[in-house]
């Protein structure tokens, strides 16, 4: 979906007879497109007769009755258009007829004058003045790594590199959660040899210094401290370990996280878009054969990618949406669902700011995203049907936004990422795997009206191995912490405290809740949840199947795909398609305990000298 | 080879694991509350979330899948989709075939699996019933009438219940009027709770658990002098009979069964609504009430308490036998093995029980329809009669825990129940709510007899002109209803936390959000009564006489749906984060009080 231009308006004004006098673009005039967008927000229909009902629209209180044929046009609307917009693509939806087209346009027209759509302009009247509000304070770039010295060795000589191009000296934080003494020796090492660089070392002693102080001030928190702060018990991974070190020790602060295969190295999008799209588009993605078949599709950027991020990280998104219409291309309006509407709050907030990645392309075995491809992915693979071939071989891709955009909607999951840990955000499994994607799904819930800023360039992310990525034929071990995300996603809409601190506490009663399920209730969510998935990316491949415009190579491997053990949803396969259920109730229970004490935790260390 | 391995999403029933009944043309399918997937633009799964039973549908099946409804036989179903979609004569072949195949694929559950889900019947011994409850304050009048009337009984039915009166009077001179009405029957045994002294449940549960004394004292302290204090002697009593079965009667009803106007042999099974006739005169509904010999209070403990294996069982050797074709399916989750009934109750007649305004009085039932084309007259008093007759004509099993104490309730409180509000009004409500919260599979009894509701004074009811003020304790039984969904937890009592955390979370909304949810459940409520209201216009069966009356009903503030009306009463936000915070703490708090008391207070 291409964004659309859209009039910057600064006076609000719900009547769409006098909003439609507003400047338009020749290319929308021509279309006869004209006039600002409206935006469908999540509408309630009451039944009020056997064939009229009351619609109503959450957000601003307005209701209209209309009968079900109206109601019918209403639902076939939905993201941010004009109204001759959705009128073309309720009629298109519908299959109705031209001569219904007049009265498709009378409704919406009606719909808009009372309130059902909502005029772009006062959504965003909705975050009131921007003020020049406090920034946050910065407290540096956190490099998390664990028995890679090279790696880490080639992220310090990138940020040495880059302070010495910018002449900026950003505060760096190394937390080694190495399980080899060599490999800290050879970490500290590196640090030394980098003296230029204002680099602190946090190892294990710093984590559990941290956890001894807070133990000692809250001896009732013993559990939930080891659970969230303890040294990895054998083959544990611990990537959650210092993420939840780094979120409580510089508590009150921004701050900026970057995994030790990284290269700092920012790199342009392959095929660039100016301008600030506002709305949530799927990632692009581009694969290649080789990395230097990626580096020469997406040349080098003369950027400082830290200062991209501060740019935008912490900031209320009415300050973010002005600073974005100052932009030269100005702001455009793309893919906004019912939801966003919500997101145009006063206390709305970029929470995240994420970059995107060429190279590896972060999953361990298997990733839907592949197998449901965005608009531009799909369209650079009808340009260039060759590259099908090595579609799940290649694991040099290019991923991210081609252009920046400003998301009503909260995700963590990057090479580099910005994190406003100003107010309390929450933490994430100490010891599993998708400790980021926990991560990510729980800020979301603790900050309903929180926005991410995606930016248009690629970090190189290096592996040194390949990874053993599933095949049509393989199944797919159940991943616990998917089970949690999906819970926390359905039940987000039943929170209704506002401060996040409460947020948290009953997200974490949530959890708790969870963890208290028999295992009949457990199994049927858990088959519940992996039925969605599963039929979730079958759609995906069907939509896909459908498009005249995909390469027919792409079609046969989708085909493949349809058969895999992944997808498959007869009650057997269900069945064992699911985590155990008592791996999934302990990882509840104290994942909900951690979010239960957080607040407190975080508390103690924002009044701790930092 | 399986069609699975070309299409994934079709769910063969693999071999050898043939459907568990042997259907018949005769049997009847439950249609249940299914999940539907799409899988493609014209294709879906559709899943049973009661067996995880599958199959993948195109949009035109499902369309007709979900015009079924209820538990009907197969050519019913059939009947009855074709007519919901208005679909020719020519397409019933089709959706015969598909619903057929949908039996044979566990989309639909033959009845006799359904009831299976129950676990064997056993003839398991229920504990005794082990008081009949009295809660009073300040109406001796009415405690002696009650009384004179229980030992009227008693000399008929030679059983000897024991009573336990709990007096919250404010007055000393009502508590010492009830000693000595209790004194002057020295037949009955009578135990008297008197919630005004020092030694009182409060003090001794607070000395037992003072960490707790704050939740303590907002279920059970002592109302002041201008509220009204239901919740808190129901409180009494719940901990009174904490792990026993009990029975408990207003004080202004009296103990003398009526029979129904309106009787239909047989048990029915679902959600009907109570059908009700309304009368000139006491002695006129009373003419149309006869006395009836039986003993209410056994007929209330005949099934309080029963596992539904046994309920069922009963039920289906009852005369008349049992109908289920109004089983929604919502109900589906109730067939579980921990059902049982938790609640019973029987018809009122008299005065019906609602303060101001009742949503039953506008949507009737059919029976009540067909009742005012035969007395149109009837039609100009319905809002001035406080005298009406209000029950099912049939035995009703419901798979919901709706309460009402207008008359004689009976509770199994040998599993935990839930608390009320010290204070206000919906005391039933809310316990009943609550209730089908922390009991997801639980079952109430409607019982085919009526108990006279003989008050002082006519109720002061809404006009079609006037507003509803908003209740913010109806608020939040609204607020329970719409969280309860939503929690996994299995055990009553983390159910009853959990939902106390939502009720916390709650009191911590923003403004906004409290307005809103108050919005949203003043539209569903008008939205509803509108939509019965509507649909009693649009029937030809509907008699005029009534549709004038509904139609000045329709104009009412309380139906009105625009912004402007929704927003018109000023919102007690700070009460209702008060009550709030203060009621999800309690609840939090219960479940360690009831325990206690089950323990100590023997």
């Amino acid at each position: 979906m291409s964004a659309s231009s859209v009039p910057a308006a600064a006076a609000v004004d719900p009547n769409p007879a006098n909003v439609s006098r507003e400047a338009q673009s020749p290319a929308d005039a021509k279309a006869g497109r004209s006039g600002p967008r409206w935006l469908v927000p999540g509408l309630r229909m009451l039944p009020v007769a056997a064939r009229r009902c009351r619609v109503r629209n959450s957000l601003n209180g307005a209701s209209l009755e209309l009968s079900s044929g109206e109601y019918a046009v209403l639902s076939a609307c939905e993201g941010c258009r004009s109204l001759a917009d959705h009128e073309a693509r309720a009629a298109q939806r519908l299959s109705a007829p031209a001569e219904h087209r007049p009265a498709i346009r009378e409704l919406l027209e009606r719909c808009a004058g009372g309130g059902l759509l909502m005029p772009l302009p006062e959504l965003v009247a909705r975050f009131g003045a921007s003020r020049e509000s406090f920034v946050p304070r910065f407290a540096g770039i956190a490099v998390r790594t664990c028995d890679r010295p090279k790696q880490l060795r080639r992220v310090l000589e990138g940020a040495a590199t880059l302070q010495a191009r910018t002449g900026v000296a950003y505060p760096w934080h190394v937390v080694d959660d190495s399980r080899r003494e060599e490999s800290r020796r050879e970490n500290q090492d590196a640090l030394r040899e980098h003296g230029t660089l204002a680099a602190s070392y946090h190892d294990a002693s710093a984590v559990a210094s941290l956890a001894r102080d807070l133990g000692a001030a809250h001896p009732d928190l013993e559990e939930e401290l080891h659970a969230l702060l303890d040294a990895a018990r054998g083959d544990e991974i611990t990537y959650g370990r210092p993420l939840n070190y780094l979120l409580l020790r510089f508590a009150g602060a921004r701050l900026l996280v970057l995994d030790d295969d990284v290269a700092l190295d920012p790199r342009r999008p392959p095929s660039p878009k100016a301008g600030v799209e506002v709305g949530t588009p799927g990632e692009a993605a581009f694969w290649y054969e080789t990395l230097d078949a990626a580096y020469a599709a997406s040349p080098r950027l003369e950027c400082d990618p830290v200062e991209q991020h501060l740019r935008w990280l912490g900031w209320p998104v009415a300050k973010a949406w002005e600073e974005a219409e100052r932009d030269g291309s100005g702001i455009s309006i793309g893919e906004l669902h019912a939801e966003s509407a919500a997101r145009f709050a006063p206390d709305a907030r970029v929470v995240f700011t994420r970059n995107g990645l060429v190279g590896d392309p972060g999953w361990a075995a298997f990733a839907a995203h592949q197998l449901a491809l965005g608009d531009e992915t799909r369209a650079w693979l009808a340009a260039n049907p060759d590259a099908v071939r090595y579609a799940f071989e290649s694991q040099v891709h290019w991923r991210g936004q081609l252009g920046l955009v400003l998301a009503p909607r909260v995700l963590s999951t990057s090479t580099l990422k910005g994190i406003d840990n100003s107010r309390p955000m929450p933490p994430t499994l100490r010891a599993a795997a998708g400790e980021d994607i926990v991560f990510g799904e729980a800020a979301g819930c603790v900050y309903p009206n929180g926005w991410a800023v995606d930016l248009p360039f690629a970090l190189p992310h290096l592996r040194s191995e390949r990874r053993q990525w599933l095949t049509p034929q393989d199944p797919l071990v159940p991943d616990p912490a998917r089970c949690l995300v999906m819970h926390a996603r359905a039940r987000a809409p039943t929170i209704a405290a506002e401060p996040p601190r409460e947020r948290m506490t009953t997200l974490g009663g949530i959890f708790r809740d969870l963890g208290e399920a028999s295992d009949a209730s457990l199994q049927a969510m858990l088959e519940e949840q992996a039925a969605q998935y599963s039929s979730g990316v079958l759609f995906e491949i069907h939509v896909q199947l459908d498009d005249a415009t995909l390469p027919a190579a792409w079609k046969r491997t989708l085909r493949d795909w349809l058969a895999s053990p992944i997808l498959k949803l007869d009650p057997e396969s269900l069945r064992v398609a699911i985590a155990p259920v008592s791996t999934v109730r302990a990882l509840a229970r104290e994942y909900g305990s951690t979010l239960l004490a957080w607040p407190r935790l975080w508390a103690h260390c924002l009044g701790r000298p930092q | 080879m399986p069609s699975s391995i070309f299409k994934p999403y079709v769910n063969d029933r693999p071999v050898g694991t043939p459907a568990m009944v042997r259907s018949t043309a005769a049997t009847p399918w439950f249609a249940p509350a299914w999940t539907m997937l799409p899988l493609a633009s014209k294709r879906c799964l559709v899943r049973n979330p009661l067996d995880g039973a599958s199959a993948e549908l195109s949009s035109g099946e499902y369309a007709a899948l979900s015009a079924c409804d209820g538990c009907h036989t197969l050519g019913e179903h059939v009947a009855r989709a074709a007519k919901q979609l208005v679909a020719p004569p020519e397409h019933q072949p089709a959706i015969n075939e598909l619903l057929e195949r949908c039996s044979r694929q566990g989309l639909l559950i033959a009845l006799p699996d359904l009831v299976a889900r129950f676990g064997s019947a056993s003839a398991s011994s229920v504990a005794p019933i082990a008081g009949v409850a009295i809660p009073t304050a300040d109406r001796p009048q009415f405690l002696a009438r009650l009384l004179a009337g229980a030992s009227r009984l008693q000399r008929r039915v030679r059983v000897a219940y024991q009573w336990h009166i709990f007096d919250d009077s404010r007055s000393a001179e009502s508590r010492r009027a009830n000693r000595e009405t209790i004194a002057g029957c020295p037949d009955l045994h009578v135990i008297y709770h008197d919630l005004s002294t020092s030694d009182s449940l409060e003090r001794r549960l607070g000395a037992a658990l003072p960490e707790l004394r704050d939740e303590i004292g907002s279920l059970l302290a002592a109302a002041g002098p201008d509220e009204r204090s239901c919740g808190r002697t129901m409180n009494h009593v719940l901990l009174e009979f904490a792990g026993k079965r009990f029975l408990s009667i207003d004080d202004d009803v009296l103990a003398e069964p009526r029979q129904p106007p309106l009787e239909r042999p047989g048990v029915e099974v679902g959600f009907a609504p109570k059908a009700a006739y309304w009368y000139k005169s006491l002695d006129a509904a009373l003419a149309a009430c006869p006395e009836v010999s039986i003993d209410p209070f056994a007929e209330h403990a005949r099934w309080l308490g029963l596992p539904m294996a046994e309920a069922w069982r009963h039920a289906e050797r009852e005369s008349g036998g049992l109908r289920a074709e109004g089983l929604p399916g919502v109900a589906g989750s109730h067939f579980e093995a921990e059902a049982r009934v938790v609640f019973t109750w029987n018809h009122v007649l008299g005065d019906p029980g609602w303060s101001r305004f009742s949503g039953e009085q506008l949507a009737v039932s059919a029976e009540t329809c067909a009742w005012l084309a035969l007395n149109p007259e009837a039609a100009r008093t319905a809002f001035d009669s406080q005298i009406q007759w209000r029950g099912h004509a049939s035995l009703q099993m419901s798979p919901q825990t709706s309460l009402s104490t207008t008359t004689l309730s009976g509770f199994d409180n040998t599993v935990l129940l839930p608390p009320a509000a010290r204070t206000g009004r919906e005391t039933d409500t809310t316990i009943g709510e609550l209730t089908r919260c922390i009991h997801p599979a639980a079952w109430t009894m409607s019982l085919p007899f009526a108990l006279p509701h003989v008050r002082e004074s006519a109720r002061q009811w809404l006009s079609p002109t006037e507003p509803l003020a908003i209740d913010i304790k109806r608020s939040l039984i609204g607020y329970a209803r719409l969280r309860s969904d939503s929690i996994r937890a299995r055990e009553p009592a983390a159910r009853l936390a959990a939902l106390g955390a939502a009720f916390v979370d709650l009191a911590a909304a923003g403004d906004a959000t409290l307005r809103d949810l108050l919005e949203e459940q003043a539209a569903d409520r008008a939205g509803r009564l509108s939509f019965q209201v509507n649909a009693q216009l649009d029937d030809a069966a509907t008699p005029a006489a009534w549709k004038q009356v509904l139609r000045q009903w329709l104009a009412s503030p309380v139906l009105r749906l625009d912004s402007a009306s929704l927003r018109q009463q000023p919102v007690p936000l700070d009460e209702l984060r008060a009550l709030s915070r203060e009621f999800g703490r309690a609840l939090i708090a219960w479940p360690r009080l009831w325990a206690h008391c089950q323990e100590h207070c023997r």
